[in-house]
């Protein structure tokens, strides 16, 4: 009986359908308090902050400005230090004397519900002395630029870059060479469940208890306890069902400090939710980039190199240092064998709400870019995209393969294991790529206007630097584990309950999952850029390996006999020979534990059942994936249908493909989104025009088209289960993929797609300035 | 967001309406299904003193037919157009208009006459209204008045309905067999306000000529705006000439804005084509009778 890779059905989902799901908004506690938020509506200005009014108020119970705040609590701990953005500036805790962005927190009125405390933000009066707003990223950058922060030169956070090979010799001897600039608008990440806070001080024993939404509870247990100058472990951090992470919580916000030291400071429970129009100006955003890249070939179409420049609009403050530029230069390359590479980043502070990663993560850019200029040198060359793609992706036998440059992680860029032109062939041959190709060049000139686009990604996956896993085998002879990456709803306590199923030979409901309390294992980072699956998956792995070490051990001992005479079978262990006889694991828990008052049977052993094992990952796994779209253009009213979408993945060994199934189909959502729907707009004064989801637009369900998944698997050599992470795959190549097969189905000259998202009103309007329809036969 | 305080009145007749209304003029709002204000509520954008709840108004419920006349209750739910057969019948260009606003639980709850006097220039309702020539029952304590859909809307979330006035009804006149409807729209994603939308009426005589034919068309303005075909156009159509040089000269006429979701070029272009559309569409319903 084998469990992974099973699509076992969830153990979560019951308990969520049925209404018994407990989020951050369910937590209610005696005489809790509630926080309303004044933001700042403006992007740049100095302030004054009257609260007179609100403090003289009856139904508000206190405001909290920046001069209420102690010391260690006034700015956000830079909680992710990178040596490539070494001096960032981090964001007040609550705005002193000057706002940077509309949103950002000014101050915090404490109220018994909710509506009063927004009546009493009412009351706050808040003078602006506005000045101009940076917005424009590339016009950040010259001297004539006012500063978001005035000791930071030319708005430059920082500047990076990679490099390996020749790039000036490659594009001296290139037969040809596209380059293009391509930019890339921001989003948010749309989690159902806003972030929200629940904070309680425990006078009597001097601790602090938070509730919230983290993905990243341990960063968020050091924080805190550095804000009120307590030991962690005076610090425990309390995640119950999480309504979506996406990547946006897995930061440190400036309200993960100041509703615990509100707490502490009133010693009353306080409840923060934040609520969706908040949301949208007080989340972290992420994507605004602009390329200008350019791609040296040979006469066949082989890439000789790729160099060039792009720009980052980090925000008006550095949440986590420059992780998302850093993902897109070390991903532009790809799958693909790019010998020589030269990229250079620079990363600039503006006036809008800060950057960090939102699911995809710098990665999508990457893919972006890339994927554009093959499709360029494709037409402009004449060279079929599959054929080209096929031409320039890594051999599977070339794995593992340098890259020639230093990873994220400080390691040198080495994808461990892949077999990109399986995926290839295999997501060519769900859409019928060669008989498509066939009928396109037969089609009608008036006819539908169908198109195919083809893109391949990569995504660092699993990265360490460790996870920690308690288990446990309790009286009944079921399983515990425990362990810190909290889910967000990806299913950890099913996947990982089919790992250690297995291990003992007891079916799946025999074992319990826990997580989301940073008092059940004492150490963990947390479940964000494609890890928890990989890393504390493989610590349940050793955690089982131990403990079936101490349960075989000790049943060993009870039968007499030796430890490699028995095995696990059906909850006991038995002898290999005569499986007939054994000890129930059961048994086991009771014989190790003893009776109360006499001496323990087997001392030498310890008592009871339990572990702790760990995982720590040599560097970062490679997840790969290629996605193919076929799509129909109303060339009238420039409505794009996507007939058919293929997404096949390289996630390694899957656990649950159920589970893998749902990451790919919700990242291709959130893709299709990026492609058409979701922007942040600021207009020049920096006020948000897309404050509400009448503005700001998802992909429903009616935009997503059937989804062909499929998967190829080549096992990772860096953890015992040969995984690789699946959250972020199914996101990254969509807008690449979709861009270039509208490309492909308009096929006119000059008609070419350098932006995202765009809607079906900016296709109209390329298409009005486009040029006649490309011959036939070209690509 | 959480609505600032406001007292809340829940009468049970049209006369404790009118009578709320007196008393509080524009510091009072009347809500039905609350889609619409709601979200302006919890905003903080209006702030009324008093919210009159006309739920509990049994007058105000349904819709009955009569003397060539189809009367909707204020009451009335915009899901009911989706799930009423004799309503489907008898308001087809409503039914059709129907399920591209909003979603069942919007539609659920939000009611016909709510959206009408909520006058967003891109909901779907209004432009049936025009297209349909409804008559607006607008009453006060002071008595009944009737103002014609076209002279309705005055701007952008405003119409010539007073602060001591509100709509219990709304008429629509029930056309003959040679009447033809369609409506057609344009929306980012299926359920948003339109970018454009478009709700053509054609009645025909017995000799299938065209004797009115009107178009409404949302989206395109600060409100919805109506378009009378002229004898030339109708001729023109009648004589099965080209329905597009009617459509593009009714488009030429518009000045659509530019916002996040659209150009004012794509908002003519797109007029333009869903009136020759909707157009040809009603009139050969028309002719099918």
């Amino acid at each position: 009986m084998s469990l992974f890779g099973k699509r076992q059905v969830r153990a979560e989902d019951d308990a969520l359908l049925m209404g018994r799901g407990r989020f951050i908004d369910d937590i209610r506690l005696p005489g809790m308090l509630h926080v309303a938020i004044v933001r700042s509506a403006a992007a740049r200005a100095k302030i004054r902050v009257n609260v007179e009014a609100a403090r003289a108020s009856d139904d508000v119970v206190a405001v909290i400005t920046a001069g209420d705040l102690p010391a260690s609590a006034r700015v956000l701990p830079d909680c992710h230090p990178n040596p490539a953005l070494p001096d960032p500036r981090e964001p007040p805790v609550l705005a002193d004397g000057e706002v940077r962005y509309v949103g950002e927190p000014i101050c915090a009125v404490v109220a018994r519900d909710r509506y009063l405390a927004e009546d009493g933000a009412d009351l706050v009066e808040v003078e602006y002395e506005t000045m101009p707003a940076i917005i424009d990223i590339e016009a950040a950058l010259t001297a004539a630029s006012p500063l978001v922060h005035t000791d930071v030169p030319l708005n430059r956070a920082a500047q990076i870059k990679l490099a390996t090979g020749n790039t000036d010799q490659a594009f001296g001897a290139a037969h040809h060479i596209v380059r293009d600039r391509l930019t890339i608008q921001r989003g948010a990440g749309q989690a159902m469940e806003t972030r929200g806070i629940v904070a309680n001080w425990d006078r009597y024993q001097q601790k602090m208890v938070v509730w919230n939404v983290s993905q990243v509870p341990y960063v968020h247990r050091a924080a805190i306890a550095k804000a009120l100058k307590l030991d962690e472990i005076s610090v425990q951090v309390l995640n119950g069902d999480v309504g979506g992470g996406f990547g946006y919580k897995g930061l440190t916000y400036t309200e993960d400090l100041l509703i615990p030291v509100i707490a502490q400071m009133l010693e009353q429970p306080i409840k923060w939710i934040e609520d969706r129009a908040e949301h949208l100006i007080a989340s972290y955003h992420e994507r605004t980039q602009i390329h200008e890249l350019e791609m040296a070939l040979d006469a066949n179409g082989r890439i000789l190199g790729v160099r060039g420049r792009f720009l980052h609009d980090n925000g008006a403050y550095v949440p986590w240092g420059p992780v998302v530029p850093l993902l897109t230069a070390v991903n532009i390359p790809g799958p693909y064998k790019v010998p020589n590479f030269t990229v250079e980043c620079d990363i600039v502070y503006t006036n809008t709400v800060p950057v960090a990663p939102v699911r995809g993560a710098g990665r999508p850019q990457a893919c972006y870019v890339m994927e554009r200029l093959l499709d360029a040198a494709g037409r402009e060359m004449n060279i079929d995209a599959a054929d080209l793609r096929r031409l320039n992706l890594i051999p599977p036998d070339d794995y593992p393969y340098e890259l020639g440059f230093i990873s994220r992680d400080g390691t040198r860029r080495t994808y461990d294991s892949g077999n990109v032109p399986a995926l290839l062939e295999r997501a060519l041959d769900l859409v019928d790529y060669t008989e498509r190709r066939q009928l396109q060049a037969k089609a009608p000139a008036d006819g539908p206007m169908v198109g195919i686009g083809i893109a391949c990604c990569v995504e660092d996956t699993g990265l360490g630097p460790y996870e920690e896993v308690g288990m446990s085998i309790e009286a009944d002879g079921s399983v515990t584990v425990r362990m810190g990456t909290p889910s967000q709803g990806q299913g950890q306590r099913t996947a990982f309950a089919q790992i250690a199923a297995d291990a003992f030979d007891i079916p799946f409901d025999k074992v319990r999952v826990v997580a989301g309390n940073t008092e059940e294992v004492r150490y963990s980072i947390g479940t964000f850029a494609s890890r928890a699956g990989v890393v504390t998956g493989s610590a349940v792995h050793q955690a089982a390996q131990q403990m079936k070490d101490r349960a075989l051990g000790f049943a060993a001992a009870l039968l007499q006999t030796k430890t490699d005479a028995l095995m696990f079978r059906d909850g006991a262990v038995v002898l290999a020979d005569d499986t007939s006889r054994g000890v129930t694991l059961s048994e086991i828990v009771e014989t190790s534990l003893g009776e109360s008052g006499a001496p323990l049977a087997l001392r030498e052993f310890g008592p009871g059942m339990s572990v702790t094992g760990s995982f720590s990952p040599a560097t970062n796994t490679f997840a790969t994936g290629c996605h193919v779209a076929v799509v129909e253009v109303d060339l009238q009213t420039c409505k794009v249908n996507i007939i058919k979408y293929a997404a096949v993945e390289d996630f390694g060994n899957l656990a649950n493909p159920l589970i893998t199934d749902g990451q790919v189909l919700g990242g291709i959502a959130l893709g299709i989104g990026n492609t058409f729907f979701e922007k942040v707009e600021y207009d020049e004064d920096g006020q948000i025009l897309t404050g509400t989801f009448m503005d700001y637009l998802m992909a429903t369900t009616m935009d997503m088209p059937r989804v062909d998944i499929d998967y190829v698997a080549t096992p990772s050599p860096l953890n015992p289960l040969g995984m690789k992470g699946a959250g972020q795959g199914g996101t990254i190549p969509v807008p690449a993929v979709l861009s270039a097969a509208i490309d492909d189905a308009v096929r006119r000259e000059g008609f070419r797609l350098r932006h995202a998202p765009f809607s079906e009103s900016d296709l109209f309007q390329l298409l009005a300035e486009s040029g006649p329809p490309l011959t036939k036969g070209a690509k | 967001m959480k609505p600032p305080p406001f007292e809340y009145a829940a009468p049970e007749t049209i006369e404790e309406i009118s009578a709320l209304l007196a008393e509080y003029g524009d510091e009072a709002r009347i809500i039905a299904g609350g889609q619409s204000l709601m979200p302006l509520l919890a905003l903080r954008v209006v702030r009324p003193t008093v919210l009159i709840d006309i739920g509990r108004v049994s007058a105000l419920d349904g819709w009955r037919q009569e003397n060539g006349i189809l009367r909707v209750g204020a009451n009335l739910r915009q899901q009911d157009l989706l799930e009423d057969e004799d309503l489907k019948s008898a308001l087809p260009l409503c039914a059709e208009a129907a399920p591209q606003i909003g979603h069942p639980a919007t539609r659920s709850r939000g009611t016909i006459i709510g959206s009408i006097c909520h006058a967003d220039p891109a909901a779907e309702l209004p432009v049936c209204a025009l297209a349909l020539g409804a008559l607006m029952t607008v009453r006060s304590a002071d008595g009944e008045r009737q103002i014609a859909a076209a002279d309705f809307f005055d701007g952008a979330l405003s119409t010539a309905v007073s602060d001591e006035e509100f709509v219990p009804e709304v008429h629509i006149p029930l056309p003959d067999v040679l009447t033809g409807f369609a409506f057609c729209e344009l929306s980012r994603r299926h359920g948003d306000f339109a970018l454009v939308g478009v709700g053509c009426s054609a009645s025909l005589d017995t000799d299938k000529r065209i004797v009115t034919a009107r178009v409404g068309i949302g989206g395109v303005d600060d409100t919805p705006l109506c378009f009378d075909l002229d004898s030339a156009a109708k001729e023109q159509i009648s004589d099965g000439q080209s329905v597009g040089d009617v459509a593009e000269s009714i488009a030429s006429q518009l000045d659509p804005g530019t916002d996040l979701h659209a150009t004012s070029d794509y908002r003519r272009a797109m007029a333009a084509l869903l009136i020759d559309r909707a157009l040809q569409t009603a009139v050969s319903r028309a002719s099918e009778g």
